[in-house]
């Protein structure tokens, strides 16, 4: 326990009254007409996991990070026995099969699978002897990280596979991957949405094609690279073609629930109203009229950031924004100067997860980001999520204890 | 421990500090955007989103006759309307309702099924509930919860005259008039005039809605009604009428049975005092939703009680129209009141006989004679002198071809032929003469509708300088109770001479006074009655019956036009009648009131 005087007290400050704020909005949020409040409302089965998640951030913070890195491929293999085990004895909950039933508790092992890949990857790049320029450098973390990924993804569970995308992106740039292949990666993905105009699909050739060029020696390379792009993005309106057209606009409504305009269009345009109205200093707390006549859809969960917004205005948006960008450069400034490599690499994955989740609930709710039905980080209420959480800031402090002396860092 | 060396370079952590700083400087621009720039107008939205509006209808305006008697008024329907949470898969509340209702529950449910909306939006089950049933449903009102009555107002006619072709009725505005008069504010569900003096008068009857603003939910509940924005509906305007209701009911009586139409008015002010065409209809029937059986019977009824004869029945006048010929001749020089013609009974033109409708024949008859026997070889002679083109200008002067202006909607214009009607019609040599010989006596190709008599009879009864005939005397504001009065306009003819005037009274006089007149029966002592029957020519059964007339008393200036469908001649079927008329309401008008009412309603 004598690891306590190297917690970074700041940060835990910082993030405890984000998470006061998110109480205080729950709060407000639940407060219906003839509802009072008692063990099962929100707000106080909120503020009883805020106490378990103190246990689970100590017991985390604590814990020797050696210990972590040894056990990585373990915990890793059980996390993705774990996402598997909804296909087998999942409970439906808003038709999507992702969670878990403990009984007392009901849990999203897609959440903690979080962790596990964080860990994993840290491994991975603080102990892999290939040397960094190669394919192969990219190429294994690819992998271990498109399993859970794909799984996820099949629930479907669009958010939270992007979420894994991040993280793995994230320690992928800090771990010094050449740039090039990360472009690599990506080359792929843009290749297929890029392939449902020729416009677009000509101008992506044309520049993985000089990309490609300047960036290998050998010629077979090259060619081989662009070829295949080209060739994926052909087949893409062919395979896109055969697909059902209730399946396309399975697809269609992943990426973009607008076109479903009765139901997430119009939760963001509710939303949209209820932030705009909040105005500079919002309507005041309990007063926010689109949260308390429900204009507002899940208002307590994903749509937080509006009922804030609406009741507390823009002097207060700003604010958090403020103490989340103070913690996401302290943090990533601390992965930067830490002495342990696979501790900066925890802090990087945990904090660019953390760092995702607010870009797409926020981006959710004021309208730019589709509806993925992702949470806001300490804020929006939800056992499992908070939960999760505190263990990315435990993950994020346990890595920063150590910190190189500042006279060594420019050494 | 270091396994690889400078992978951690200060570019990296530049670039991700600079992610950080983009995505909060994109979150805070959009949110800067929202709440700052676009403020106003989503604050706005989300108050439109706390309230529902809903429009109030207002009751119509009271319509009263001449004294101040209710004709029309409101009552209220009640509908019986569910609120769906409070009952769905409750068996037992339905199985309740049901036995308060005597309604069985599958009928009950099936409507309740295609009219719910949502769980939280009353679903109505019961429309226009009688008054047991309603008082059952109110007694019970407690027992199943959920359970709203509406009320709407209905359109009822006080007493027994129906008055359908006059009143007219109101009905929920459908979708086709919605599309014309969206920009009057006319929304689904209104009720807007039909026919009659509802429609005619549709802008004054109709008020002004009321708002009612009700703050609502996502889920459409209801947290109340903000008084404080609401706006209370507006009555219509009452009008008060021309017409007397009490001499409405009795002329209606005498229609029993029978089909015509009948209109009385006063000359002295050109106020119709009543206006009968039969058969008719219940307006009651017509107000709301009509049962198809109801429809079915109403339009095969051969004796067309939609149709309403007094602006749209088009027959040929038949002799009422002699005076017409009269004084176009009398006018142009081409009658000398002394000179006869002798009747023989038929009037010989080539080889063509024309008959009188006196088989003998009159013998030689002057002008005033001719009008009051009604002897057509009169007018077969004089109109040869005075031509197609002066008889259709006299004819016009008195408006006939163009609707009479009455404030009644539809009204039909009837057919007045010049040279150019007749030659398109039959070709430029198919006509001649003899079509004239028939126009003079009102019989042809000329068609009138009974209100164009009724205008006719008003000039007459006025020689030439009349009052126009109209319906409304004023109009009342509910809120200021301002009575505005409806100004009179005069018709004038005074281009025809007083020489002409006398002739034509005095043959309408003998009409009913003299001896040989055809009307002797409508002769009345005291009341100096003038008149002239005639007779619609009818190729498809029995003619048709004409009597216009009025009273030479200055103390009871009354006319009249009565038409009886089918009744052979208007010495046998409608004199009668008209006779009745003047007795009864000679004897039930007190003159003074008559008179004071005249030209506005009586402030009592």
């Amino acid at each position: 326990m004598n690891k306590l005087k190297d917690l970074d007290w700041f940060s835990l400050f910082i993030v405890l009254i984000l998470n006061g704020i998110g109480l205080v909005a729950i709060f407000s949020a639940t407060q219906y007409i003839g509802s009072g409040i008692t063990l099962s409302s929100p707000f106080i089965k909120q503020l009883l996991t805020v106490i378990i998640s103190a246990v689970f951030f100590l017991m985390l913070f604590s814990v020797r990070k050696s210990f972590l890195k040894k056990f990585a491929p373990l915990f890793y293999i059980l996390g993705i026995l774990l996402i598997l085990g909804p296909f087998f004895s999942g409970v439906d909950s808003t038709n999507t099969n992702r969670w878990l039933d403990l009984g007392f508790f009901r849990f999203q092992p897609s959440e903690f699978m979080k962790f596990f890949l964080i860990i994993m990857l840290a491994r991975f790049f603080s102990t892999t002897t290939i040397h960094r320029y190669s394919i192969r450098y990219s190429l294994y973390p690819l992998i271990l990280t498109l399993v859970p990924t794909a799984v996820v993804f099949s629930q479907p569970d669009l958010g939270t596979s992007l979420v894994y995308i991040a993280i793995f992106m994230g320690i992928l740039f800090a771990s010094g991957t050449r740039l090039y292949h990360i472009f690599l990666l990506a080359a792929p993905v843009i290749t297929i949405l890029a392939a449902f105009s020729i416009t677009s699909f000509f101008i992506w050739g044309i520049v993985i094609g000089l990309v490609v060029l300047f960036n290998t020696d050998n010629i077979m390379k090259t060619v081989t690279v662009f070829i295949s792009n080209i060739a994926v993005g052909l087949i893409t309106p062919l395979v896109w073609n055969s697909l059902k057209a209730y399946q396309k606009q399975r697809i269609l409504t992943l990426f973009n629930t607008n076109l479903d305009p009765q139901g997430a269009g119009y939760q963001v345009l509710q939303s949209q109203i209820a932030i705009g109205s909040g105005g500079l200093k919002g309507k005041g707390f309990m007063n926010g009229t689109q949260t308390h006549l429900r204009f507002l859809p899940e208002q307590h969960t994903d749509f937080i950031f509006s009922v804030i917004a609406e009741e507390f205005g823009f002097i207060l948006i700003a604010l958090i924004f403020f103490l989340f960008l103070l913690l996401f450069i302290k943090w990533q400034r601390s992965a930067f100067s830490v002495r342990d490599h696979f501790g900066s690499l925890l802090i990087i994955g945990a904090s660019t997860a953390l760092l995702f989740h607010v870009f797409i609930n926020v981006g959710m709710t004021i309208g730019i980001m589709p509806v993925t039905g992702k949470p806001l980080p300490f804020i929006s209420y939800g056992g499992s999520f908070l939960l999760t959480c505190y263990g990315l800031l435990a993950l994020i402090l346990n890595g920063s204890t150590e910190q190189i002396p500042q006279k060594d860092l420019y050494s | 421990m270091v396994a690889q060396q400078t992978q951690f370079s200060h570019f990296r952590l530049a670039v991700f500090i600079l992610v950080d700083l983009l995505i909060f400087a994109v979150l805070t621009g959009r949110v800067y955007t929202l709440q700052i720039q676009r403020f106003s107008d989503l604050s706005s939205e989300a108050v439109r989103n706390m309230y529902r509006e809903y429009e109030v209808q207002a009751p119509r305006g009271i319509v009263y006759d001449r004294y101040h008697r209710p004709i029309v008024y409101n009552t209220i329907n009640y509908d019986l309307a569910i609120y769906p949470y409070e009952i769905i898969d409750r068996e037992d509340r339905w199985h309740r309702l049901s036995q308060i209702t005597e309604v069985p529950v599958s009928t009950l449910q099936d409507r309740f099924r295609s009219n719910m909306i949502s769980h939280y939006q009353p679903v109505r089950v019961m429309s226009s509930i009688d008054f047991s049933t309603l008082s059952r449903i109110q007694e019970h009102l407690i027992d199943i919860p959920g359970l709203v009555l509406y009320s709407k107002p209905v359109r009822h006619v006080n007493g027994e005259a129906q008055a359908a072709h006059l009143l007219g009725y109101t009905n929920e505005i459908n979708r086709e008039m919605i599309s014309q008069l969206e920009d009057l504010g006319y929304r689904s569900g209104d009720i807007i005039g039909i026919k009659g003096i509802e429609k005619e008068y549709e802008d004054l009857l109709r008020g002004q809605k009321g708002k009612k603003f009700v703050r609502v939910n996502a889920l459409g509940m209801d947290f109340g009604e903000d008084f404080s924005k609401s706006r209370e509906p507006r009555r219509g305007h009452d009008l008060f009428l021309t017409v007397d209701w009490e001499l409405q009911n009795y002329v209606e009586k005498l229609f029993t049975g029978l089909s015509g139409c009948s209109i009385t008015l006063n000359y002295h002010s050109g106020e119709i005092l009543s206006f009968v065409s039969k058969p008719d209809y219940n307006t009651e029937m017509f107000s709301g939703i009509l049962s198809a059986e109801d429809w079915a019977l109403i339009t095969s009824d051969t004796l067309k009680p939609l149709f309403n004869r007094l602006t749209q029945a088009q027959y040929p006048p038949g002799s009422v129209f002699k005076m017409v010929t009269v004084i176009a001749g009398m006018e142009e020089g081409l009658i000398d009141t002394k000179q006869t013609y002798h009747c023989s009974g038929v009037y010989q033109l080539g080889k063509r006989p024309f008959r009188c409708w006196k088989p003998g024949g009159h013998g030689d008859v002057n002008v005033t004679q001719a009008i009051a026997g009604s002897c057509n070889i009169y007018f077969y002679n004089v109109i040869q002198k005075i031509g197609l083109e002066k008889w259709y200008d006299y004819a016009g002067l008195f408006g006939f071809g163009q609707p009479s202006g009455l404030d009644i909607p539809e009204e039909k214009p009837g057919l007045l032929p010049d040279r150019e009607f007749m030659t398109s019609r039959y070709g430029r040599s198919g006509w001649g003469t003899g079509n004239l010989l028939n126009l003079a006596i009102g019989q042809g190709e000329i068609l009138v509708t009974p209100l164009q008599l009724a205008r006719y009879i008003n000039l007459l009864a006025n020689r030439g300088y009349a009052p126009a005939l109209h319906l409304l005397n004023a109009y009342q504001d509910p809120q200021n109770l301002a009575i505005t009065r409806m100004d009179v306009e005069t018709e004038s003819l005074q281009s025809i001479s007083d020489a002409s005037w006398d002739i034509v009274h005095n043959g309408m006089r003998d009409v009913v006074q003299s001896k040989g007149g055809t009307a002797k029966s409508v002769n009345i002592p005291g009341l100096n009655i003038h008149g002239k029957t005639g007779t619609a020519q009818n190729p498809h059964g029995e003619d048709h019956a004409w009597f216009i007339s009025f009273s030479g008393t200055e103390e009871f200036p009354i006319a009249q036009v009565l038409f009886v469908e089918f009744g052979g001649s208007g010495s046998g079927a409608a004199a009668p009648i008209a006779r009745k008329i003047y007795d009864w309401y000679s004897r039930h008008l007190d003159v003074g009131r008559l008179i004071a009412a005249k030209g506005g309603a009586v402030s009592e």
